[in-house]
């Protein structure tokens, strides 16, 4: 499935600017020592099922030059809404539940995939189909904002 | 807006932290001594007393057996419609398995789900869903409790269907699929994270020994 990512989906990974990351940016140049940044690769959604207003989002995010808290994901409103969460086993049985954030350290990677951390997509206000672009806006508490277009994939 | 159909609120919030790759550790099936990949039941488990209506375009709302036909495999699993990761997970891992099979092989393998969330899983929602994964399909869907916890437990497999905070339904399932011979007899079971390759590779090693009861 990851192999069948749409390059697009890579070429967007890195940060786009927000207004947190632009008064940064506004500080005296010399400063950009450190290489901070969040990258996201193989961004895939599930087409959504027939009569079914839900489906999940999928990525890979890598944090560089410094750990960062993904504090919220969101969907334009003209496709639905967003959360983040978890599948999880409890007794050996499996659900989901709601995350409020994710710290990811420094140099660290986290994958969201099935039966792990997911973007629920819900209240979809029409279907999501194969080869559809999704964008994404991943929200971290010192990046800011970061979009990603991800593409709908079987 | 409110989202009526909403499958789970955070009933439980939680702050993870992740320090490295996260991975859900896959499978903890070992080879067994018939060289299965999936978890082979340690006494003979009968799951053939068990029927529930099938919906299905074979069954069209007859009690049916939860028995595969003479020769063949069926394999089950309980789930739900609402389930955006694990449930459409599994059934696709589930179709790239029979994929991988050669063609008379696959005509000898019928998926069956069984709705654990009758309520919103209406008849026609459920055929929609799964006759979208497979050619060879049932679906069971009963409304009555008991039945559907009877038919669990014969498999060992467990759900619950909890109303949560924001009005939306919380869903609990044992995620695993039971592959069922011609008999009733549970053979193996493969936990959610199998990977279809190797269940494909557990399909071939039943279907090959099977072969004689099939002529
Ligand atoms: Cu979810």
């Amino acid at each position: 499935m990851k192999k069948q990512i749409i390059a697009g989906a890579l070429a967007l990974s890195t940060v786009i600017a927000i207004p947190a990351a632009m008064a940064k940016v506004a500080a005296p140049v010399a400063k950009a020592a450190t290489k901070e940044k969040v990258s996201i690769s193989g961004a895939w959604v599930r087409p959504s099922m027939m009569g079914k207003d839900m489906t999940a989002g999928y990525m890979k995010i890598k944090v560089t030059g410094t750990s960062d808290t993904l504090t919220k994901v969101a969907v334009p409103m003209s496709i639905g809404m967003a959360e983040l969460h978890e599948t999880v086993m409890v007794d050996g049985s499996m659900g989901m539940r709601e995350v409020k954030q994710i710290v990811v350290a420094k140099g660290a990677t986290l994958v969201l995939k099935p039966g792990g951390y997911h973007i629920m997509l819900m209240g979809l206000k029409s279907p999501i189909t194969v080869g559809q672009k999704v964008p994404i806006t991943l929200t971290f508490k010192k990046m800011g904002a970061v979009k990603v277009t991800a593409t709908a994939v079987e | 807006m409110r989202i009526v159909n909403r499958v789970v609120r955070g009933v439980l919030t939680a702050v993870a932290v992740v320090g490295a790759v996260l991975t859900l550790q896959a499978c903890g099936g070992t080879d067994g001594p018939t060289g299965l990949k999936g978890f082979v039941p340690e006494s003979a488990n009968d799951v053939g007393g068990i029927s529930l209506p099938d919906i299905g375009p074979v069954g069209k709302g007859s009690e049916r057996p939860l028995t595969a036909a003479p020769g063949d495999l069926l394999l089950v699993y309980f789930g739900y419609t609402s389930c955006p990761d694990v449930c459409p997970t599994t059934l696709g891992d589930i179709r790239s398995a029979i994929r991988r099979l050669p063609a008379k092989d696959r005509q000898r393998v019928e998926v069956a789900m069984a709705t654990v969330d009758p309520t919103r899983d209406t008849a026609a929602v459920l055929r929609g869903y799964v006759g979208h994964f497979f050619s060879l399909w049932r679906a069971y869907r009963t409304t009555d409790p008991a039945a559907l916890m009877a038919a669990e437990d014969a498999f060992g497999a467990s759900s619950s269907v909890t109303r949560a905070k924001g009005g939306g339904q919380e869903v609990m399932h044992s995620a695993f699929t039971y592959v069922v011979d011609d008999q009733g007899h549970q053979l193996v079971s493969w936990p959610f994270g199998m990977r279809s390759k190797d269940m494909a590779a557990d399909l071939r090693t039943l279907l090959s020994s099977n072969q004689g009861a099939q002529q």
